[in-house]
């Protein structure tokens, strides 16, 4: 095919894009994306949102993946004028499967976009708008039962390319600041990538962004683990704001008394102080009973309906607490299982290289 | 900082009230990608490492604190994040996110982006110039009344703009925050200000950009009425808006080496017709000033053809050389329903046109416009390399001299008069004027007074003008004592 037959392709279907609307309704664009893979009917930009995410090379699913949803308010003709964004953020579950639902709450203005993210470290990510190998328009999304396939990442991909194929939202900068070291050195011509060495280095890469709590565990994991059908509301705890060293998830069982959230805090620091804030844990919590059967050094405590469980990891120099209610880990396998889990997610995300 | 966003702020907001016709490649997503190019295909990278002392360059995380922007950052929540230029929640983001914020707010409020217009024939910003000719200008006006800036309102030029104290992202507000980015005290209040410079730097080169769309440079209203959407009201640049539609953000092309250019002025427009303006205004068609219609015959010949369309340009380029062959005119073709295309000598599709009832009329297709786009994109992002290079010179150097002292060395076919002022650098970061002398006229080097015995990096700043009088900023910095 002739690069301009290409050209006239692609137009035929971009103008379909620019004239659709006529059968919109006032507050919402017509989807430039299909509902189904299988069908040819528009998708709705206000969503559902589902689907599954898969390695590419061995077609496994890929748990955990963090899945970032945008949505884009406009006023004006001609002109667009932002007049919001709305943002949801979900992580895949044990079979790759992740469903988005535009947050509650009325926005001003005419919704005109939906942007659909997935990353997980170790590959390239994916966006619903734009391929990576190539930057041309992606046509295969769809809204309901998406198909995503995540290639690996390999050592002569760019960083600088990817930084900005991913883009921004908080959850996201934060996954990949990790990048920013590498992108930096890309761009000095002094590309670090060749082993991988420096590029898999956890602590060289959290030196300016951070790896957030919310990266450790998901919603998922927590439910196969522990068996709770509800529903929980994630974010940060309220005791102290998350910082460059210190991060923390709340999951909250909706309708449900304390007993049944889970929370994690996460502390990031130089090996000496780690060590420092694991004993701190072990002298100031109640109940405490050394276990050392995750990571370095690990923790059991207890306190009436709460139980927690710490670990240290010397190598990254991270320090880790779960807690969880006896609502939600009836047993103390089960808060184990927890943290073991947030251990070999870690082990995921940033493997070590030789330092 | 704080002034410079509070002057930012009223007009940001007054955004959100204002709507209009579309006048703008799509900021949230051409300009955006355009900035990413040029930017990452520059220096500024290395020059923000070594002058500003910032290792990470264009991933330097840079904070602007809400609390001293917040009616910009009532903006800012507004963007999709999705893009990457929307600071944190503590307004953290990298050194390129904020320069591509800046070139995608430079057309808030809507008003601004009637002064992105440029015709270098007449000097002159938007006029109505074909506005007589567009069909629908009732229906225009009755669409306009009411509903913020009319075109026919007109601008000043993008030439002007730049430096108009009106505009709170011109050189003014750059100026202001390049040299506090150079001299506040601490590491943080720098940052604050070299992100405040780069949000400046990125709506600039938002105008340069609109340099590159051919009806902004040939006074062409008529090219920013057409209906873009399925709604008659949704009104716009058909040609822009393919842009934002074929290339997005990140399918813009990568950036084509452009020519060297002395100024930031000349840049847009020079007397070598050199600036972008010039290239553009004289190597393409926009939709409202193509050639006019004229008869032909059966027996109209190639000559002829050549003669009566040189009769019939509404300006004088792009025209048909006068050398068969340069450009071809197939007319056998131009007969068939499909018609011809009119293509450059680098084959970039200038217009299409067609002959039914003896007469000729001429057209730019979606796809004529696409091949367009094609080409002009990496031009346009190669002017925006050479355009941040110049805003970010990296032409001082602080060094040892042959008998050993220190010196900072200036090139003297650039450098004209100015203020070169002294900061040193403790270990904590802070730092502080330790010496200021004037540059006079040919000097080529200045011997660096002994700083503080504290001192562990010295910075220096130029603020004057160069060889061609225009206002020039620079700065250098190196760790002390001399490696």
């Amino acid at each position: 095919m002739s690069p301009r037959t290409n050209t006239k392709l692609t137009l035929t279907v971009l103008f379909a894009m620019l004239f659709a609307g006529a059968c919109s309704t006032a507050a919402t664009r017509t989807a430039p994306f299909r509902a189904r893979p299988d069908s040819t009917e528009a998708g709705n930009l206000q969503g559902p949102f589902s689907g599954q995410v898969k390695d590419s090379a061995s077609g496994d699913p890929i748990p955990g993946a963090l899945v970032y949803a945008t949505w884009t308010y406009e006023r004006g003709d001609g002109v667009p004028q932002p007049t919001g964004a709305a943002e949801a953020i979900a992580s895949t579950d044990a079979n790759g499967r992740y469903a988005i639902v535009h947050p509650k709450g009325a926005i001003e203005g005419q919704l005109n976009a939906f942007h659909l993210v997935v990353y997980k470290k170790g590959y390239v990510a994916y966006r619903s708008d734009r391929r990576f190998a190539d930057l041309g328009p992606r046509f295969d999304f769809a809204q309901k039962h998406n198909a995503v396939t995540l290639d690996r990442w390999h050592s002569e991909h760019s960083h600088v390319r990817h930084l900005r194929y991913v883009g921004g939202g908080s959850a996201l900068a934060a996954l990949t600041a990790w990048e920013r070291a590498e992108a930096t050195a890309e761009l000095s011509g002094e590309r670090r990538t060749a082993n991988g060495q420096l590029s898999s280095d956890l602590l060289d890469s959290l030196s300016d962004g951070r790896l957030i709590a919310a990266q450790l565990l998901g919603e998922s994991e927590i439910k196969d683990i522990t068996g709770y059908e509800g529903k929980f509301e994630s974010g940060p705890l309220n005791d102290e704001a998350d910082t460059a060293n210190y991060s923390s998830q709340h999951f909250k069982a909706l309708g449900q008394p304390e007993v049944f959230d889970v929370a994690i805090r996460l502390w990031r620091l130089d090996e000496a102080k780690a060590l420092q804030q694991f004993t701190e844990l072990a002298e100031t919590l109640p109940g405490v009973t050394e276990r050392d059967d995750i990571a370095d050094k690990s923790l059991l405590a207890i306190e009436g309906d709460i139980q927690g469980y710490a670990f240290l990891d010397k190598r990254r120099s991270l320090v880790v607490l779960i807690t969880c209610g006896k609502g939600q880990c009836s047993e103390q396998s089960q808060l184990v299982t927890l943290a073991t889990k947030i251990f070999s997610n870690i082990e995921a995300v940033g493997p070590l290289g030789p330092r | 900082m704080k002034r410079f966003l509070t002057l930012l702020a009223p007009v940001l907001l007054a955004a959100t009230l204002l709507s209009g016709d579309a006048v703008a490649w799509e900021a949230a997503t051409t300009h955006a990608g355009l900035t990413e190019q040029s930017a990452l295909s520059s220096e500024l990278h290395k020059r923000l490492q070594e002058q500003f002392a910032n290792s990470q360059g264009l991933y330097s995380m840079l904070t602007v604190p809400k609390k001293d922007a917040p009616q910009l950052f009532e903006i800012v929540a507004r963007l999709n994040p999705t893009h990457g230029y929307v600071p944190d929640a503590s307004g953290r983001m990298s050194a390129l996110s904020w320069l591509v914020l800046g070139s995608v707010v430079a057309d808030v409020p809507a008003a601004h982006a009637l002064n992105h217009f440029f015709d270098p024939h007449t000097g002159e910003g938007l006029k109505n110039s074909t506005e007589s000719g567009f069909t629908e200008r009732t229906h225009l006006a009755a669409l306009r009344a009411g509903r913020g800036p009319s075109l026919t309102a007109g601008g000043m030029s993008a030439q002007q703009w730049w430096k108009a104290p009106e505009n709170p992202l011109g050189y003014g507000g750059f100026a202001s925050q390049f040299r506090k980015a150079v001299s506040a005290e601490t590491p943080a209040a720098r940052d604050r200000h070299l992100a405040g410079s780069l949000l400046a730097a990125g709506a600039m080169l938002h105008v340069l950009q609109d340099m590159g769309a051919p009806s902004r440079v040939r006074n062409d209203i008529a090219a920013h009425q057409q209906q873009v959407g399925s709604s008659e009201t949704d009104r716009g640049s058909r040609f822009e808006r393919i842009a934002a539609l074929s290339f997005g953000r990140l399918g813009i092309p990568r950036a084509k080496a452009a020519p060297t250019l002395e100024s930031l002025a000349d840049h847009l427009s020079n007397a070598k017709g050199t600036g972008l303006a010039d290239i553009v205004a004289n190597s393409y068609f926009s939709i409202g000033t193509l050639p006019l219609p004229f008869k032909v015959t059966r027996n109209t010949g190639s000559s002829a053809f050549r003669a009566s369309l040189a009769n019939h340009l509404r300006r004088p380029a792009p025209a048909a050389a006068s050398e068969p062959g340069s450009a071809r005119f197939d007319l056998v073709a131009a007969r068939n329903s499909e018609g011809a295309t009119w293509r450059s000598e680098d084959d970039t599709c200038l217009a299409e046109y067609r002959i039914k009832d003896a007469k000729v009329t001429w057209s730019i297709s979606d796809v004529c416009a696409l091949d367009q786009l094609e080409a002009l994109l990496p031009t346009v992002a190669g002017y925006g390399i050479s355009f941040l290079e110049t805003l970010y010179p990296a032409d001082l150097s602080i060094g040892s001299t042959v008998d050993g002292t220190a010196a900072i060395t200036f090139d003297a076919k650039r450098y004209a008069s100015g203020t070169v002022r002294f900061f040193s650098e403790g270990n904590d970061g802070k730092r502080t004027e330790f010496f200021s002398g004037e540059l006079k006229s040919g000097t080529t080097a200045m011997a660096l007074p002994t700083p503080p015995a504290s001192a562990t990096r010295i910075t220096a700043l130029f603020d004057g003008t160069d060889t061609l009088g225009k206002p020039l900023l620079a700065t250098t910095s190196t760790t002390w004592p001399l490696p």
